[in-house]
């Protein structure tokens, strides 16, 4: 019933008529043309819609983070006016966490006065509000929708949230009936309402990833291996590994290990990679005072890590 | 022959035409009826196509038009033609065309000229001759190749499918 290659369609409520003209003739003399009545089709309504998300890759967001738009075009592909409502989903599988409906609100309508999402400002786009200000198409128009999205705390970078948006016809019962089922009078300008290829509704997901800058700090005994060898006089020795993950910069990095009353710090055996420094306050970033290990990294752009030793006596 | 010639005066001093004086009415009665094939699964599971009559249908539907015309005097009738403009917002659908002791020719010129297909044309994008698309033919004419006698009815037919 349905043709791909009419993808739009004529208008809803568009009368097609056919009359047929006859030429005739009696005992060979050619008389009036008649013309049939006419039969008449109006064109239904036949409900489609799209949706695409339109961010290409994941959208960058650090961790926590407010705010941060998906952006989707909603397209009535159908042949008549149509309003569709809007719905996310955040709890998605196959992501690594679920975004949360943005503090400024859950999904925009972009209102066309700048590119772009803009929250707040003069030009502010449309917060959506399901049963007030539902988009409402002409045929092959389509509307800018904004999904938003706040980001939760400690994530690690390259976590990923999916977020689906879900539009659907309003008419009555048609969104997600087979495809084909007729509506008597709920299409526009009271014709049949039909549905079409799409059901009427459209998914689409769109999503995030944590690509801020993240580092993390984890110190171990490499030696003596066993704890057991842990005996006053003992010479241990201590790692620090500092991964910079991520993407961007971490500013004025300093790594700060003060010495437990139970230890005493070995003089100048600390080392960053393997190199050796000392522990004067000097032109290397390392020194110990205060009783504690410090180690200045400054400004470490990601990805970087760092292997730190030092050495104490167990008193 | 001279009854026809006398037929001829009447009608020049009653100031009518010949023609209309013979049929005011119209010898033939002609009928359009658009129609469509509604497909549904029985309780065996095949597929039964039912046809009738149309109102309203979405994009993409094909309608079958049938014209059926009918002699009603009592005489025969002879070199019966019948035009049928393809449908606003429709496209004929190839070789749906069909009738009974016809001859079948379709014009892509809004009806000045009628031919059979291969014979068509349409410019390319380069503006050269190609054959034409059966979804560009703009009329299609049916030519009775017999006469219709009295009280006979005949039909023809087409599909297009709405744009």
């Amino acid at each position: 019933m349905c043709n791909a290659a009419y993808a739009i369609g004529t208008a809803a409520g568009t009368p097609i008529t056919n009359t047929v003209i006859l030429n005739y003739a009696v005992e060979s003399i050619a008389q009036p043309a008649i013309s049939s009545n006419t039969a008449s089709v109006t064109v239904d309504e036949l409900i489609n819609v799209t949706l695409t998300w339109q961010d290409g890759s994941p959208v960058n967001v650090n961790t926590p983070d407010i705010n941060d738009p998906l952006q989707f075009l909603l397209t009535n592909t159908g042949n008549g006016q149509e309003a569709f409502s809007l719905m996310r989903n955040n709890n998605l599988l196959g992501d690594n966490y679920n975004p949360i409906n943005g503090t400024a609100g859950a999904i925009f309508l972009e209102n066309g006065l700048a590119p772009g999402f803009q929250a707040s400002g003069a030009n502010a786009d449309t917060i959506y509000i399901s049963g007030t200000n539902d988009p409402n198409l002409a045929s092959n128009a389509s509307q800018i929708v904004y999904v938003v999205s706040d980001t939760p705390a400690a994530l690690v970078s390259g976590n990923t949230g999916n977020v689906s948006l879900t539009a659907a016809s309003l008419t009555a019962g048609v969104a997600g009936s087979a495809v084909g089922t007729g509506f008597v009078g709920l299409g526009s300008g009271g014709s049949t309402a039909v549905t079409g290829a799409t059901q009427a509704t459209a998914t689409t997901i769109g999503g995030y990833i944590m690509s801020g800058v993240s580092a993390a700090v984890n110190k171990t005994i490499v030696s003596p291996l066993s704890s057991s060898d842990l005996i006053p006089g003992t010479v241990m020795r201590y790692r620090i590994t500092v991964t910079v993950s991520g993407t961007g910069s971490v500013q004025n990095m300093v790594i700060s290990d003060p010495m437990p009353a139970q230890v005493t710090y070995v003089p100048n055996s600390i080392s960053i990679s393997g190199a050796a420094r000392t522990d004067i306050a000097d032109a290397d970033n390392t020194q110990f005072s205060s009783n504690t290990v410090s180690i200045n990294l400054g400004n470490v752009t990601a990805p970087a890590s760092f292997v730190i030793e030092f050495q104490a006596t167990l008193n | 022959m001279r009854k026809y010639f006398i037929n001829t005066l009447l009608a020049a001093l009653l100031g009518l035409s010949l023609t209309s004086l013979a049929f005011a009415a119209g010898a033939v009665e002609v009928k359009s009826t658009a129609e469509i094939e509604i497909k549904k699964t029985n309780k065996e599971g095949k597929v039964e196509i039912t046809r009738g009559k149309v109102k309203s249908a979405p994009p993409g539907s094909e309608i079958i038009y049938t014209t059926s015309f009918k002699n009603v005097i009592n005489k025969p009738v002879g070199n019966i033609s019948i035009s049928n403009p393809v449908p606003n917002d429709t496209a004929y659908k190839a070789g749906s065309a069909e009738g009974a002791n016809t001859s079948i020719t379709y014009s892509v010129d809004g009806g000045k000229t009628y031919d059979v297909p291969e014979n068509l044309k349409a410019k390319d994008k380069d503006g050269k001759d190609r054959n034409a698309l059966p979804t560009e033919y703009t009329h299609i004419r049916w030519v009775y190749k017999a006469e219709l006698a009295a009280g006979q009815t005949s039909d023809v037919s087409f599909r297009a499918v709405i744009k």
